[in-house]
This record gives structure tokens, sequence and C-alpha cells, in this order.
């Protein structure tokens, strides 16, 4: 017997299209984790991103340990002893007199749930006589691991926020220009290529230099939103002003007309919605530079400021190649960020070949 | 008591410098609760009158001379938030081929629904029964179910009834029929013309019915305009149209339609 054929819709065989691709599904996984990461920062963080420890300053990452005199225990970390070297330098080694058990749910520093609840409860902890540093510490002895999650809720809400913001912009401001033509449109086309045509990095110095450098973290947050924003919008207006301009021409658009609905109705609601399988994969692939946007802003010191963490912050403690050359862990922010940028543009093109027909076969992955 | 009434409407486009006239002084009345037909070969400019009556021409297109009154208010000098409230209120527009005139990313329902939010203060619920009531008017037999198809999902005849569902969802006083039957075969063309009928005589509306083929519009029609090259060549009475056609090519759209 022959099965029967189910009916599906064009949205759910696109997803099946989708889901078909390995590759893209498991980077719409990693994405998943690193955002429920980024929510829960505050409980899956074994510190606060501020809480500081100097005389560990560029610490290794602490080895965990599952065998105890050959036998199979409970995860443990022995503590941490430091000396110094012919040269004054510092090197930690590991106290065996010492053990502490991994424990969860361990009481530790305070933080909000949601910026809500106070709670002190982190997924696991340590003893307070020593310090648990799974991914190694940074200069002032802050816990690295804690620090990447903390700042992941900035480095990846600011691509969603940026990306919100700028799509809007861009696809009212393409619509309009479209729908009307004429001056309108030269006008419009004119404006954005104003933007494109200054090298976005140079924009970006230029806007921020327009704001005032003393401003508290969550003003430079939203500037930064605003800033890159501001650039984001030109090249997506662009391209939906092409595709309105062959829009209007349709029937339906005559026919909306025709109804009463006022230019504005139609160019929302019955225009833009064409543009939408493009504009999916175009924000897909467009989170990535805002994410790097701020990376870059924040590295030269622009951007979030000490003791708030951002990727892009903390990557500014890697500029100097000695740094690296002895502390190779404080580049586990720019791996952070590769791989948020890789994952986002694997989905977007992925999505593009889902959902624009037009592109199929071409780049496969 | 008349509805509708063109007064020597001209419409010109430019074309490499010259001005070509689409609409050469047209003058016509429409009254209330009848049919008029508005008959021409391709390029006559029945169309464009239809659209004028709108504000709808394309760029390009502009109105010369003339006035065209919808109870006595002289359209052309209405503001256009005015012509909004006319349109699909107290005007609208059944098209040629609905597959094209519906947007496809929309359900027929939501789309029905669009005309009644804008212009009805119905309650949620209320446009949902009123859309169900709209279809079943026009003689959808599965109304709750094609309130949710898509337009590509229903067959030509259905797409056009449910485009006059979305026409007099208002209650509109004038319907603009352009080429409602041209895409459609000979039984439907019969079947839709009947409904025209009914949902005249049942929603006392006029109707002002846009075709090429005088055969179709014989039976319904009280009034036949005949146009050709932007002029009109002879207007009166169904009746006196067919039976003594004075115009030349009334004599010659006649004879065509006899080969039918």
């Amino acid at each position: 017997m022959t099965k029967e054929m189910k009916h599906i819709s064009e949205t759910q065989m696109a997803f099946r299209q989708f889901f078909k691709k390995r590759v893209a599904a498991a980077c719409v996984g990693t994405l998943l984790l690193l955002y429920f990461c980024a929510i829960f920062a505050g409980f899956l963080s074994p510190y606060s991103y501020k809480t500081e420890q100097r005389q560990f300053s560029y610490a290794p990452p602490t080895a965990i340990h599952f065998f105890d005199e050959r036998k199979l225990t409970k995860p443990f970390v022995y503590g941490m002893k430091m000396d110094y070297d012919e040269v004054n330098k510092r090197i930690y080694q590991e106290d065996r007199s010492v053990k502490y058990p991994i424990e969860l749910f361990k009481k530790g520093d305070k933080y909000k749930i949601f910026g809500l609840i106070t709670c002190d409860y982190h997924f696991f902890g340590v003893d307070e006589s020593t310090r648990l540093y799974i991914l190694g510490a940074d200069s002032r002895g802050r816990d690295l691991l804690s620090r990447l999650l903390y700042g992941s809720r900035i480095s990846l809400s600011i691509g969603l926020i940026g990306v919100t913001i700028s799509f809007t912009i861009g696809l009212l401001i393409g619509g309009i220009a479209g729908y009307y033509g004429g001056a309108i449109d030269n006008f419009l086309m004119r404006l954005c290529e104003m933007f494109m045509m200054v090298p976005g990095f140079y924009l970006l110095l230029a806007l921020r230099a327009a704001f005032p450098d003393n401003f508290s973290s969550l003003q430079v947050y939203l500037a930064i939103i605003v800033i890159l924003s501001f650039i984001g919008w030109a090249g997506l207006a662009r391209i939906i002003r092409g595709m309105c301009l062959s829009l209007r021409e349709r029937d339906y658009v005559l026919a909306a007309r025709s109804l009463g609905l006022s230019d504005f109705q139609i160019i929302v609601q019955h225009i833009l919605p064409h543009t939408l399988s493009y504009s999916i994969f175009a924000i897909m692939l467009s989170i990535p530079g805002y994410i790097l946007g701020e990376s870059a802003l924040s590295l030269i010191g622009l951007g979030i400021q000490d003791p708030f963490a951002s990727w892009g912050n903390m990557l500014s403690d890697a500029m100097s190649i000695v740094k690296i050359r002895f502390y190779p862990w404080i580049l586990w922010p720019a791996f952070m960020i590769f791989l948020t940028v890789i994952c986002f543009n694997v989905i977007g093109n992925a999505l593009r070949d889902v959902l624009d027909p037009m592109l199929k076969g071409e780049g496969e992955n | 008591m008349s509805l509708v009434r063109f007064s020597g409407l001209t419409v010109s486009v430019m074309e490499k410098g010259n001005e070509k006239l689409l609409l050469d002084g047209i003058s016509l009345e429409i009254s209330e609760f009848s049919i008029v037909s508005l008959v021409g070969g391709s390029g006559s400019g029945k169309t464009t009158a239809g659209l004028a009556l709108l504000r709808l021409l394309p760029v390009g297109l502009t109105i010369k001379r003339g006035e065209i009154t919808y109870k006595d208010e002289n359209l052309l000098k209405a503001s256009s938030k005015r012509i909004q409230q006319i349109r699909g209120k107290e005007i609208s527009m059944v098209f040629q081929e609905p597959l094209y005139a519906f947007n496809p990313v929309f359900s027929i329902g939501s789309q029905i629904n669009e005309v009644l939010e804008l212009h009805t203060s119905y309650s949620k619920e209320k446009r949902k029964e009123r859309i169900w009531e709209l279809l079943d008017m026009v003689g959808i037999k599965d109304p709750k179910r094609v309130a949710n198809n898509y337009p590509h999902q229903l067959s030509g005849g259905m797409r056009q009834r449910a485009m006059i569902a979305q026409a007099i969802a208002t209650n509109p006083k004038l319907i603009i029929a352009d080429e409602p039957t041209s895409n459609l075969d000979v039984t439907l063309q019969a079947k839709i013309m009947k409904l025209f009928v009914k949902l005249k005589e049942e929603l006392k509306l006029s109707i002002l019915l846009i075709s090429h083929d005088l055969g179709v519009v014989e039976n319904i029609s009280d009034k036949v305009v005949v146009m050709y090259e932007g002029k009109i060549v002879e207007a009166g009475d169904t009746a006196s149209v067919f039976n003594e056609p004075k115009a030349e090519y009334t004599q010659r759209l006649l004879e065509v339609s006899k080969f039918k």
C-alpha cells in the first residue's frame, strides 16, 4: 500500500527543506543555546561579571578532576598556589593539599533574574576560599566564563534590536520611495547614497563622536544601537525600493486603491509583505554586521565600558601580541563572535536557498 | 434620479510630444438602481472612464476638461481624503481578472475583512459573520471554508464571486464592473450576469458594466452606451440600441455578436 500524501502548506515545506540542511539546523541549535545562556547568564555563570580577585590576575583555566587516587568521584578542583618565576612572571600551580568539590546550586554573588527578582543561587560554584576559572581569568582576576555570559547579553541583543530598527526604517523608506517614485524617490535614494558613500567604520566613528563620551553604560548601549541602525538601513532601502517599483504596478494595488485604502496602508499591508522572503534572509545576513560593529566600537574603547562586559571590550585586552602569547584564553570572546557570525551567515544562506526559488542551486551548503 | 453624471469628460495623454485624447467629451448619466453598460472595442476608452470615476487614472493621464459628479458632488475637485471615503464605501469596483486583483499572500476572508474594517465600525465577530453572509449572498456554497482560502485555491468563477462579495461588502451605491466575465466560460458568464441583476434588486444599487461584448449585456442592462475611440457613438435604452442601431459602429458590433 502506498502512503497517502499529506497536504502541507508552503511555510511547512520551507521549514522542512530548511531543517534538511543539517549544518543550518545545527546553527539554529547553537544560536538558541547562546541566547538561552544570555537570558540566564546570572544563574549559569559562577560569579558576577565584576567580581575581582587581583591576586589571580590571568590565572589559567582551572583543571577539573574527576578521579581521586584512581577512583571516580564527584568533580572537584584543587586549591591554587601563586609563585613568581625568575623574571617575576606569575606562575599558578595546583595546591594538591586542599580539594574543593564543585557544588550545584551554590550560593554566591547576587544577581537579578530578568532585572527584577534578586537571587544569589548559581548553577554551579566552589567554596569561597578558592576560585573556579573554567575558561581562565582576565587581568583583574575576573572569571572569563562569567564575563562571556554577561557579555553575550549585550553582543547578542544589539544585533536583534539594531536589525529591527534599521529594517523598519529601511522597509518604510524603500516602500515609500518605490511606491511614489518621481521626486520623492529621487530624494530618498540620494539620501541613501550619502550614507553608503562613507566607509562604514569611519561613519561609525563620526557618529560616535556626535554623542558625549561621559555616557552611562545604558546610554552607551542605546547610542550604539542607534548608530548601527543608522548605518544599516540604506542598503536595504535601495533593494526594497527596486522591488516596490515593480510591485506597485500589480493589479491588486489598483484594487486596494479602489477599496479606499490610503497610500500608507497599501505600502504596509499590500506591498511590503511581498518583500518578506527577501527581508527574512537579508535580516539574518545583516545581524553579524551589528555584532561586529558593536565589537569594533567596544574594542577601541568607544563602546561598552569596563567593568561592564561585552565581547568587544573583552577583546581589547587581547590587542597585545604578548598577552595572546602568554594567556591565549583571553581570545575566547573572539571565538564566540566567530561562532555567532558563522551561525547567522549559514542560517541566512540556507534561508535564501529555501525562500528564494530563483537562487536555488547556487551555492549549496 | 441621477447618481453619477459625466459631463464633457476629456482625458489626454502625451505621446512622443503629441497630445492624444483617450476620452473626448464623454457625457453620460447613471441613474439610481439601474444597470448601464459601457460597450466598445479595445482602446475605446471604456476602462479609462471607469477608472476616472474613482480618480484611479494611471500616472501620465490627465483630465483636461469636464466634470464627474456623484450625488451633485464634483469628484474631480474632492479632496483625496474624501475620495478614499467614497472608494469602496459608496462606489466599488470589480476587476477583470480577480486572480491578480486579489493579493496572493492573504486569504479571501482577510481581504474582505480589510474593507469592512476600513469603512464600518463592526466588531471583529460581526465582521466575520458579515464575510460569511456576503460569500453566501454571491452564491458560494461553503463560505466558511472559502473565507480561509487563498485566491489561487479557488476556481475562476469562485474568485469572481468572491471579488463581487468584496465589492458589495459595505453596501455601495454603485459598482463599476470592468469586464467581469471576459475570462470566464459562457455558462459562467450568464450566471455572473444573473448574480448582478439579483444583487441590483436586493441591494438597490446601480452597476456600470464595462464590456466589449454586446451579447453579454443585452439581457440585463437598462441602458447601453457604445464607445469608439474615446467618443460615445450611441447611447440609449437597451431595446432601442439593439433594435434600431443608428451608428454604423453599433451595427458592426451587433453583427459580430450574432456570430457567437
